[in-house]
Order: structure tokens, then sequence, then C-alpha cells
């Protein structure tokens, strides 16, 4: 998480940059409480000696100085310190060594080897208020109470007064560190002597980049007395490069920190780091007023309490980040639902935008998707969405970035006034951006926050403060800081639009495969009925005509009538196709393009696409009928079709006029019980034909379903009537067949029949089926599974119940399942051969039978 | 908002009070030796004072007594908080010791161990007192 700030060379900054370059890690002194020696890197000749060293050695530096530390200190203790220096941790950390006597007074020995040069601090032991063991009853005390602690804030004032029994310093502070910097004073435990810090703010440049970086490396540090002269390190090598003493105890202080302590009425101070998932969190800050230094014991047990203290710091930080992150997740699973029904992720972001504001705690939210924006709650405008996303959001930008002021961007948008931004996807240009208005802000600084500059020959420098009194600023134009809980928040539900996006475009591409498959299988259908419907056109065409060339033509007429319906249906199968277009294509053969022989009236219908086919067939029978024997076969002679509403439905009516004479004929061909079934049989409608003498005069009425919307009208259909033919005894004597599709349903009943079947009932419904079975049950049934608008499993079932054998017969191939329970009865693939159904018959009714 | 300040050693058990205190809407000031409370008396205003009487190796509750004593009617009532049994025989310097500091103005005083929130019921006795009067 970063916290983008625009860039800005000042005065300040310059002045800043001069600060962070003070090289307080080499300052060539160190304090008055330690002495301190280096070597060379084999830990042999003495290369460096502070010059107090004569007050434990009692030779002058000189005398040390190119000296062996063996001879200065002896053989055991340098046996017991290069052991001490093999440690892994003694790069990273001082370990104490020994206890060197000399005379009266006992010196603690603690080394380190720093950049490979060993160094070794020598401190007096002194006899401290606190023995070691009580103070690490303290400790342990403090640490059993962190345990049963509730909150955070409960943990930072019990850890500071705690501190403040073990070190006995005047005032014991916990900084804790913003994102900027800055440090806020969240717990503070003192005597009378020192005023109160507490709620105060530090500026961040308080304590310069070096120095955070030497709190992290080196977690203590005290300036035991700010008065002390500092006691120079001497070198070997006058022009070897100075000493570094990032990891020494005994350090020398810097001259403007000394200022600034001296500023705060500071004579002594002590730093503990808190360090957090390896960043400096916070800091103990122990002030004295006058002058004091805690031994290597009590600086021990107070370092080992920071660490705890650090640890259990990074676990409640870890489980307030879970309660934030279970939060976001709670929502997570509302928002991946919704990608069930959500056609892409604007909709999503939606429809649950209100839920991820509130666990970001903000005001607004934008999705930016290529060039559209979404916008949910108080937000900018569109446009202004865009030019925030583009400025604080770096390309490429892997974190999520915040702002609590957007003016500093230029964007003069109050109250808006904080923003959240991140990046979802990169090759689509997805952002998403919270908002946050502005707050009633104000900051309590510790002194005021203008920085005092001297110019020196170094450039520019920042003056420590000389006041600390608290100086309070109201914040204008800002919003609360973006805390971290928000940021995971941000974070979960960033992972959480990402994987919804994900799932929503696997839904999407599902979905266009599956409706693929559904295409293919009902093309797969329309094929067979299809063959199976010329198989029926051509054995009727058979039946009709005497010769070959009769036949052949009887039956290209019709297959071309079959395929003029066709072409419309397909190129008309979006919007359907016009009853006036169905007419107009049928007549087209007969008459010359200057005649006008077919005369429309009334409205415009268009039939639903489906069942066009059938309606054409209906069409071309009546035209090849009037050719043959109507109106159409006088050159007078002319059709007038009328079409209007009536009853729920559409009422048309064909008139042939100026024709010969009309004689009822004595028998029914295939072309009249086309005109007179169909309609009824595949659309429930109604067809009526009268023989009039003036000419043929047929009535149609086609439900609403089948030319509006649907609707519930439902007209009962009229039963076809078949005659009987041949009788087989061994085969069912009364057979239902269930099935759409006039044409086959007839084909059918005639194979039935040619296999001795005495009776056959077709049925294009699982209602007709019912009503027909409630009146007479048969002794076996066909069901063609997909009937138009539902499946035939209802009259399976039914049948099942009353133990009726039966098939199945379906356009859909050998691929069709029936659903499980079905699937023991037999399946016939239309179209279905007389062997076929002749072996299916005979095999399912014999197994009955026995 | 009362404030109170308490002279205890044991960081545990000051602690412990503090909380009792701050619960009770109470703002607490923590001071380890007889010294330190006794500046703070001087330097700030207290509500009540409470002291134990016994700190190792340096001034205790005495001092800080014989402060409030030296404050006259200004001094706040002073609870004195004792880790011995005052009817003890054996701790005849304990009750002599008592009987001293409610000479110099120990309101009550209170044994360990006891629930901190029995040193927040005494100290609201006091508060009541003061406002009768």
């Amino acid at each position: 998480m970063t916290q983008n700030q625009p860039s800005q060379k000042t005065r300040e900054e310059a002045s800043l940059e001069n600060c962070d370059k003070e090289p307080i890690h080499i300052p060539g002194n160190i304090q008055s409480f330690a002495v301190l020696i280096a070597t060379d890197e084999k830990l042999k000749i003495i290369t460096h000696c502070s010059a107090n060293a004569e007050t434990i050695f009692g030779q002058s530096p000189d005398n040390i100085l190119g000296q062996t530390l063996d001879a200065l200190l002896g053989r055991e203790i340098i046996h017991t310190l290069n052991n001490v220096l093999s440690l892994s941790t003694a790069r990273t950390q001082r370990e104490r060594v020994t206890t060197l006597r000399r005379g009266n007074d006992s010196f603690e020995i603690w080394a380190h080897i720093y950049n490979n040069i060993p160094i070794l601090e020598f401190e007096k032991i002194q006899t401290e208020e606190l023995g070691k063991s009580e103070a690490m009853m303290l400790i342990r005390s403090l640490l059993g109470r962190l345990g049963g602690i509730d909150t955070i804030q409960e943990a930072l004032s019990d850890a500071v007064l705690g501190l403040r029994a073990l070190s006995g310093f005047d005032r014991v502070l916990l900084y804790k560190f913003d994102r900027n910097g800055d440090g806020e004073i969240k717990a503070e435990a003192r005597g009378p002597e020192l005023g109160s810090f507490l709620g105060l703010r530090f500026p961040k440049w308080d304590i310069p980049n070096q120095a955070r970086e030497l709190l992290l490396k080196a977690p203590l540090r005290t300036i035991a007395d700010i008065h002390s002269k500092p006691v120079p390190l001497l070198s070997q090598d006058p022009s070897a490069p100075p000493l570094n003493m990032s990891l020494a105890a005994s350090r020398g202080q810097s001259p403007i920190h000394n200022d600034y302590l001296k500023n705060m009425g500071v004579a002594s101070t002590m730093t503990l780091s808190i360090i957090v998932e390896g960043r400096l969190w916070g800091m103990f800050a122990f002030h004295h007023s006058s002058t004091r230094h805690i031994g290597p014991s009590l600086r021990g047990a107070a370092e080992l309490f920071a660490q705890f203290f650090s640890l259990h710091m990074e676990q409640r930080i870890q489980t307030e980040r879970n309660s934030a992150r279970t939060k976001a997740l709670e929502h997570q699973s509302v928002f991946m639902d919704a990608t069930d029904t959500a056609s892409n992720i604007s909709e999503l972001v939606k429809e649950i935008a209100a839920p991820f504001c509130e666990i970001v705690d903000a005001d607004g939210l934008a999705l930016i998707i290529n060039e559209d924006v979404v916008l949910h709650g108080d937000t900018p405008d569109q446009e202004t969405t865009k030019l925030i996303a583009e400025k604080i959001l770096p390309e490429m930008a892997q974190t999520i970035v915040t702002t609590d002021s957007l003016g500093d961007y230029g964007f003069d948008i109050l109250p808006i006034a904080g923003a959240l931004a991140m990046i979802i996807e990169q090759e689509e240009r997805y952002r998403l951006l919270f908002f946050r208005s502005e707050a009633s802000l104000s900051v309590r600084w510790a002194g005021a926050p203008d920085k005092e500059i001297l110019e020196d020959e170094d450039g520019p420098r920042l003056m420590p403060r000389s006041s600390f009194k608290a100086y309070i600023q109201q914040m204008k134009g800002k919003s609360q800081p973006w805390e971290s809980h928000s940021l995971i928040a941000a974070e979960e539900i960033r992972k959480t639009v990402i994987k919804a996006d994900i799932a929503l475009a696997r839904r999407l591409s599902h979905q266009e495969e599956r409706q693929r498959t559904i295409y293919i299988a009902e093309l797969n259908h329309r094929v067979r009925n299809i063959l199976a419907l010329i198989r029926s056109l051509s054995r009727r065409a058979k039946d009709s005509s005497h010769s070959l060339e009769s036949y052949a033509k009887a039956l290209e007429q019709r297959i071309s009538a079959l395929s003029a319906a066709h072409d419309i249906a397909v190129n008309h199968i979006a919007e359907g196709v016009s009853i006036n277009v169905i007419f107009e294509t049928e007549i087209k053969p007969y008459q010359n393009t200057e005649e006008n022989r077919l005369v429309m009236t009334g409205e415009t219908y268009v039939l639903k696409a489906g069942i066009a086919p059938t309606f054409a067939l209906v069409a071309h029978e009546l035209m090849t009928n009037s050719v043959k024997y109507g109106a159409l076969s006088s050159p007078d002679g002319s059709i007038h079709i009328d079409v209007k509403t009536k009853r729920s439905g559409v009422a048309i009516t064909w008139e042939e006029r100026g024709g010969p004479e009309v004689i009822s004929p004595t028998r029914r061909g295939f072309g009249l019980g086309l005109i007179e079934t169909a309609i009824p049989y595949e659309m429930d409608g109604d067809a009526s034909v009268e023989f009039l003498k003036q000419g043929l005069k047929v009535s149609f009425w086609l439900p609403e379903t089948f030319v509006t919307p649907l609707s519930d009208v439902f007209k009962p259909t009229e039963k076809y009537k078949v005659s009987i033919d041949n009788q087989d005894s061994t085969v069912p004597h009364y057979v239902i067949v269930v099935e759409d599709s006039m044409m086959v349903a007839i084909d059918m009943a005639e194979m039935l029949r040619s296999l001795g079947v005495k009776d056959v009932k077709t049925c294009a419904s699982v209602a007709q089926a019912k009503r027909s079975m409630d009146a007479k049950l048969p002794d076996f049934a066909i069901l063609d599974v997909n009937l138009r608008d539902e499946m035939s499993f209802e009259v399976a079932e039914y049948l099942i119940q009353h133990q009726i054998p039966f098939c199945f017969a379906t356009g859909y191939g050998s691929d069709f399942r029936v659903p499980e329970g079905l699937s023991e009865y037999k399946v016939l693939t239309k179209p279905v051969e007389l062997n076929t159904l002749r072996s299916t018959l005979k095999s399912i009714y014999e197994d009955h039978k026995t | 908002m009362k404030r109170v300040l308490i002279m205890e050693d044991n960081i545990d058990l000051a602690i412990n009070w503090k909380n009792a205190f701050e619960l009770n809407g109470c703002k607490v000031t923590i001071s380890h030796d007889g010294d330190e409370a006794s500046t703070f008396l001087e330097k700030e205003e207290f509500d009540l004072v409470v002291t134990d009487m016994f700190v190792p190796h340096k001034r205790g509750g005495l001092h800080v007594l014989f402060t409030l004593f030296k404050m006259g009617k200004k001094a706040p009532p002073a609870i004195a908080v004792t880790g011995e049994r005052i009817s003890s025989r054996k701790n005849e310097d304990v009750n002599m010791f008592l009987r001293q500091a409610e000479r110099l103005g120990a309101s009550s005083h209170i044994q360990k161990p006891f629930p901190p929130a029995e040193l927040v019921v005494l100290a609201q006795s006091f508060w009541d007192k003061e406002d009768q009067q």
C-alpha cells in the first residue's frame, strides 16, 4: 500500500534532504558511559579506541592503538569473545561477552561485528534501583497482562506504565507512526517533572530517514546525558574511513538531536523501536528531566519487552486485518451469487456497491471500464473520475493508492476530498475507485508545524523546534485518512471483483456453448423431421399420381413449396413470417408478373417462424387445388384472402372467384385432408371447407399464440380420423401416437395400420393424449419426446401407471437420452422405418403380454 | 471527571486499580513512590489519593499522607492500602503505622487483596459525602 503524493521539490524538502544526510552513524565520538574498542577483521590489532579507554585499562589510547587485543584483555576473554562473535546474531545485534574486573570495578563487555569490523563496548556495572530478578518479574507480569487485554489502546497504555515502572524515567511515550511517517503519542506514563505530550502529533521530519533506518537496525538507543562532552574515537590510521557505529550502544549523539531534546526539557533519553512486519510501527521514548542512565541489564529487560510487544502488536494487527477481511468476505458470496444472473461486471458492481462502500468506509464508488464509468453514491462526475484515476493511479500499479487530499492533485471538487484507487484488470483498463467526503479534522501538533530553516555552507537545514506546546491545526479539504482496515477490505474487494469477473466470463462462455449445443440438436431434429415430411409427401404424391411424370411433378411442387416456406422461415426467423408473404410466394409460379390474381385484404399478421412450413404447405395445397380445379384453372379467376382479428386470434378467409362451378368431391385426397386438418392439428386452430357453387371457400382461425406473443388461449383440436386397413392378431388393437408433427403422425398411423393395428389415435399434445387415454386406454403407445413446447414424459408416466407398453420416437438422433427412470424404454429414431417399427412393436408388445 | 492519584510500586496492581477507576469515568495518574506522588500533589489537583503504605527502599505512603496533612483542608480524601492484616497482634508495628496514617489524614484504609471495584465503591462514598456537604 502506498500513499501517493505529488512531487514538488521545495526549499523545505532540500532542508529535509540535508537533514537526511547528517552522518549520524559515523559521529567519530562516543558517549561517556562506555569505552569503545575496534580491531582489525581478524580480532588481533586494536585499530580504534575511545579517548576515555585509560579509565578502564590504565593505559593511554596511544599505547592501546596498535596493541593486540590479546595483550589488552587476556586469553580467557579473547576465547569467550571469539565464541560470541561466531554467533550468527553478532552481525546484526550486540551480544554480551563477559564481565571484566579491574580493581574494585566491574565492566560488562558487549561485542558485535559491523562491516566485518569487530567492535567492543565496555560499560561499568552500577547498582540498579531494580534488581535483575525484579525486572524480569515485572516484564513477566506485563507480558502476562497483554494476553488478557481487549484493545490495542489498552495494551499501549499498560506498556508505557510498565516501562516507566521498570526504567524509572520521568516520562515514557508511545509514538505510533502513520503512513506519512508522522508520529502521534498514543500512550503516555509520566511523573510530575515533565508535562504531557499525550495526543500530540510530531511531524515526520523530527526523525530523519537515516535515523529511522538506525532505529530498525538497532532497536534500543540511549543518550545518557545530552550535556556530557562527547568522547572522541581515536584511530590508529587517521586517514582510514570513520568507524561505522550503527549498532553501537555508546554511539555519540547528533548535536541537532541534542538541541531538540534540550528544547523539550529532556536531559536523558532512551528509545525502543516497535518493529512490526519489518517496519517501524512505533517507538517507546523514555525521557528524563535530569541525567539518567540505566545499565545494560535493565536495558536488556526493556528491550526484551519491546521485542515481545512488537510480536504482540503484529498478532493483534493480523487479527484486525483478518476481521476486516472476514467482513469483506461476507459480501463475497452475495457478489458471486449475482454472477449467475448479471451479464457484465458493471451490473454486478452496481448491485453490491452499497455494502462495498460500507466496508471500506467510503461515501461513493466508481468503476471505470475503458471509457465507461459506473458511479454510486457521492462521487465526482464521470469525466473527473477518469481524470482522477489517470492522475493518482500509476500505470501498472500493483498496489492500492490512496490520498486524503485530492486538492493536492489539483482537483477542486469538495466535498469529495479523498480517494482510494486500484487497478482491477490491466488490459481491459478496469479501475475501481472509492471516494470520501471532506472531514472536519484538527491535528494537535507538538509545536507549530512550520519548519525553521537555517542556511549554512551546506545549504538549507532544519532547525530543531523551539516549542512543543500544543498547536491545533484545522485541516481543510481533507478526508479521514484511509486506515489499514479499509485498505485490507479494498484489497479483498479487488480479489472478489477479479474472481467475479472470471466467473462471469466463464458463465457467459458456458452459456454460449450450451446454446450452440441446443441449436445443433434442434437443427438435427428439424432435418430429421423434414426428411420424414418428404417421405410422407412422396408417398402421398405416389398415391395420387397415375404416371411417373405426374408423380415427379407433384413431388417436385410439394418439395418446392416446402423449400420456399422453409426459406421464408429461415430468412425471417428472427421476426417471423408474414401470412401475405406465404400466399404471395405460393402464387408466383401460377401467375404472370403483370397479373394480380391474388387479392389480399384486412390486416397483416406475422406467423411464428416455427409453424410457417405447415402453413406454407396448406397454402400450397389450396393453391395447387385452385390451379387444378378452381379459380386459378380459369383465365379470369382470382383468389381473395381476408385476414382479420377474431377471438384472440386471427381469422383467414380464402375465397375463390371466377372459376368453374364447384362440385363437391366424392373422395377427400391428401391436399384437402391437409387443408382441413393441418391448422387444427399443428396450431390448435380451426379450418372449415365449403364447396360453394361460385367458388371454394375455406375459413381458418389461428390462435394468437402463433401470430402474437404467447397467451393462454387454448382451443380444442379436431380429431384426426383414419381408416382401418389390415389387422394382425399378434399386434395391439388400439395404439396412440403422440406426435406434434401432423405429417409424421399420419405416416406413423399408416405404418401401424399396415402392420395390422386395428385402431390408431394421433395426439399432438400431452393434454390431447391424456384426454384420449381417459376416454379409452390404448394397448400400446408411441411417444414423440419433444412435443411443440412440452415433453411427453408425463404421458409416459401415465402409461407406466396403467401398465401400458410404449416406446419413444425422437428426431434428436441416437444421442438422445431419456430421463433416469425411463431409460429402460426403447427409443425409435425418426424417420422410423417400417421394419424397425414392426420389430420394436412386436418385441415390446409380446414381452408385455408374457 | 474525578482525578485519582494512585501510588503503588507494584505496576500490575496499579494498572488494575487504574482500570477500575477509568471504567467509572475517572482520570488516573500513577506514581511509583512517595516522593513522586508528593510532587504530583504539589503540582496538580486530585479528587482522591490511593496510596500503598509500604514501598521497599523508597519513601512510601506515610510520606504521601504527610504531604496531604500539610495541604490541610485542600487535601483530597485518601485511602491507605496495606498488605498486612491490621488486627493481627503480631503486626503491632503495622497498626501503629496505620494509626499514624489516620492521624495524618487517611480517610480510610483497605487491606490487600481486594477486588479493584471495592476501591471505587469506597472512593464513591467519599465523593457522595462531599457532595452532600
